[in-house]
């Protein structure tokens, strides 16, 4: 079920009744039967793979607390069904592929055997979060429940399963476990998420979409037409996952739960480190804490972490996609963070105050945000296009080698687009402006009703209700992520 | 129904003529010409030994389409719509493209379903086309209404 259908309302709208007149456990009942309807609405057989990832990580958790003397081998039966699942179809075919193309460039006839079945949606996100679960008991940072149906409610909780935020036993499978109570200031606020999430995803990034597509469906657009093209993927990327997100995280709170942000203001990032403490939060936070801690991070000396730090991205950059150039990608983040971190935080490097996050001056503040989104379009250019041959040809385009009505045609998309993106920049200065240290930017409900601030929030909603009403794109497109 | 269009054209506005821009946006940056092999639907760029309707086939949906209708009971109906066409006539269209449509409606009709292709239409020449290949907004309805009677009997 997609969040942006009937089909998903009177889901809902039925569950969300029914929900708040029972108690806490037979609550949980219902929530793991409404997602695992949830999400084998499209295909049945679905919930079957959801299922044995939780009853695997499940008994090993419990292996790894009940019997200590072999909790690393329960570890590795968590992480290797977890990741053989995944390997299996998210990566078979591009892995026989690869080893068919190599074995033909040596001469070797390599049999090709190609599965070609779909990706279930969401695998990447709930295998992530189920396997956080057996790594944090392993490590101690977390019990191992004896419940089942808290267990598979945590990992199969819909709001978030198909696209994030990957949450952690740590932070969600204690609110699973703890009674919840209606609280209308939440509602009120989980309301503007949704109605937000649904104004970004219908309005924003399904228009500027189709601009990204029909650029990329292009043979040899002009410079000036595709760095266009590449600025309305990244406003769409960034509508479709933060719609997600919010739409996700608005629902959630419906039901008493709070999800984990998962961006915030990506685009105003004043370097790659920035960036990244911005940008799919849930994720980099997961791939910091299970892939680059365990290889030693920072504490081995430069090289070694240099190499950490490209191993990390290049491993998130896949986990994107079984494609090259999710790996380039990753690889080119990767690079930019070496070097940003080999030029200014260098041994015995002092930064000045004036490049200092919170001492920088404006001036100095602007042009880092404008040099960091150049070098994040460039990364989105690798992402968006999966030719390589193409991929070389745009990158060796020139300003100054286009035609009037090429640099007419680029700066027209460039404004379209722009004008359709500027709630969400206006968005997100507001807020930059408001929590400018991402830290304090957790969003704690009021308890007290303030009625400017809900007539404030009713008007926005009024607002955007009618926007989506007047200027949804014509053409649907699906959510991004559901592809990863 | 009204901002829409209104926000679509504001950014040409810096052009001498924007009627002129968009309607090059249309007719030359995304001609269908200008489109990958891959991406060009219709297939007028794909490569003739790719247009082979009976080898295609067993790796489409078709028969399965035919199959899940045929359990359900349902009569198939397959349109196939006018791409953008150019100012003296309909979009080009390759010979091997010519023969794969040949072959796609015999293997339609021998199995039951009905066929339809709006290619050359003389009631569809550029002047109807708004953005790429979707109708101006008020050319909706006369198609819609031309449509439903060019093929009542289907419906019925």
């Amino acid at each position: 079920v997609i969040f942006h259908s009937l089909d998903f309302v009177a889901f809902f709208l039925v569950t969300l009744a029914a929900y708040w007149f029972l108690p806490l456990r037979p609550q949980n009942v219902l929530l793991l039967v409404g997602s695992y309807v949830f999400y084998g609405w499209v295909q049945p057989w679905w919930p079957v793979l959801l299922f044995a990832t939780t009853f695997v990580d499940y008994w090993a958790a419990r292996g790894i607390v009940e019997r200590p003397a072999r909790a690393k081998l329960w570890l590795w039966l968590s992480i290797g069904s977890n990741l053989g699942l995944l390997g299996f179809y998210k990566y078979f075919d591009f892995f026989v592929d690869n080893v068919a193309a190599a074995g033909a460039a040596i001469g070797w006839n390599v049999p090709h055997v190609a599965l070609r079945i779909a990706l279930p949606a969401g695998i990447s996100f709930y295998t992530f979060q189920s396997m956080s679960y057996t790594i944090d008991v392993y490590k101690g940072h977390a019990p191992a429940r004896t419940n089942f149906v808290d267990v598979a409610t945590f990992v199969s909780f819909f709001p978030h399963l198909v696209a994030g935020p990957i949450m952690r036993a740590t932070n969600l499978l204690p609110q699973v476990e703890r009674e919840r109570t209606f609280d209308p200031s939440a509602a009120r606020d989980a309301t503007v998420l949704i109605v937000w999430g649904l104004f970004k995803k219908l309005v924003i990034a399904d228009n500027v979409g189709v601009i990204a597509n029909k650029v990329f469906a292009l043979q040899s657009p002009e410079f000036f037409v595709l760095w266009a093209g590449v600025f309305a993927f990244a406003i769409q990327i960034y509508a479709d996952f933060s719609a997600y997100t919010d739409i996700a995280r608005g629902v959630a709170k419906w039901y008493g739960f709070d999800l984990i942000k998962n961006f915030e203001r990506p685009y105003l990032a004043t370097g790659p480190a920035d960036f990244w403490h911005r940008w799919n939060i849930s994720l980099s936070t997961w791939f910091r804490d299970y892939v680059y801690i365990p290889l030693g991070g920072s504490r081995r000396g430069p090289a070694r972490h240099a190499a950490n730090l490209m191993v990390t991205f290049v491993v998130s950059g896949l986990w994107h996609g079984a494609s090259w150039n999710y790996v380039l990608w990753g690889a080119y983040h990767g690079v930019l963070l070496v070097i940003s971190r080999a030029l200014f935080h260098a041994p015995g490097h002092t930064p000045s105050p004036g490049l200092r996050r919170a001492g920088m001056s404006q001036v100095a503040k602007s042009l880092r945000i404008v040099g960091m989104f150049i070098l994040t379009l460039v990364g989105w250019l690798i992402f968006r296009e999966t030719e390589a041959a193409q991929l070389a040809r745009h990158l060796q385009l020139s300003p100054f080698d286009t035609t009037a009505l090429g640099r007419s045609a680029g700066l027209y998309l460039f404004l379209l687009v722009f004008i359709y993106s500027i709630p969400l920049w206006v968005h997100d200065l507001w807020a930059e402006s408001r929590w400018p240290d991402l830290s304090a930017a957790i969003e704690i409900p009021e308890r007290q009703v303030r009625w400017p601030r809900v007539a404030a929030q009713a008007t926005l909603c009024s607002l955007m209700f009618a926007a989506i009403l007047v200027l949804r794109s014509q053409t649907a497109l699906d959510f991004i992520y559901f592809a990863f | 129904v009204w901002l829409e269009p209104r926000l679509n054209r504001a950014p040409a506005s810096f052009a001498q003529d924007p009627d002129a821009l968009l309607n090059a946006l249309n007719s030359e940056i995304f001609a269908l010409d200008r489109l990958r092999r891959f991406e060009a639907a219709d297939l007028p760029q794909a490569q003739d030994e790719f247009l082979d309707f009976d080898q295609q086939v067993g790796r489409s949906l078709l028969p399965e389409l035919f199959r899940l209708a045929d359990r359900a009971n349902i009569r198939l109906g397959f349109i196939r719509v006018q791409r953008r066409p150019t100012e003296s006539g309909p979009p080009p269209q390759p010979a091997a493209l010519t023969r794969y449509l040949e072959d796609l409606r015999a293997y339609v009709a021998e199995r039951g379903a009905y066929y339809h292709d709006d290619y050359g239409d003389p009631q569809q020449p550029l002047s109807v086309y708004g953005d790429g290949d979707h109708l101006r907004f008020e050319e909706r309805l006369p198609y819609t209404e031309r449509f439903a009677r060019a093929h009542a009997a289907f419906f019925q």
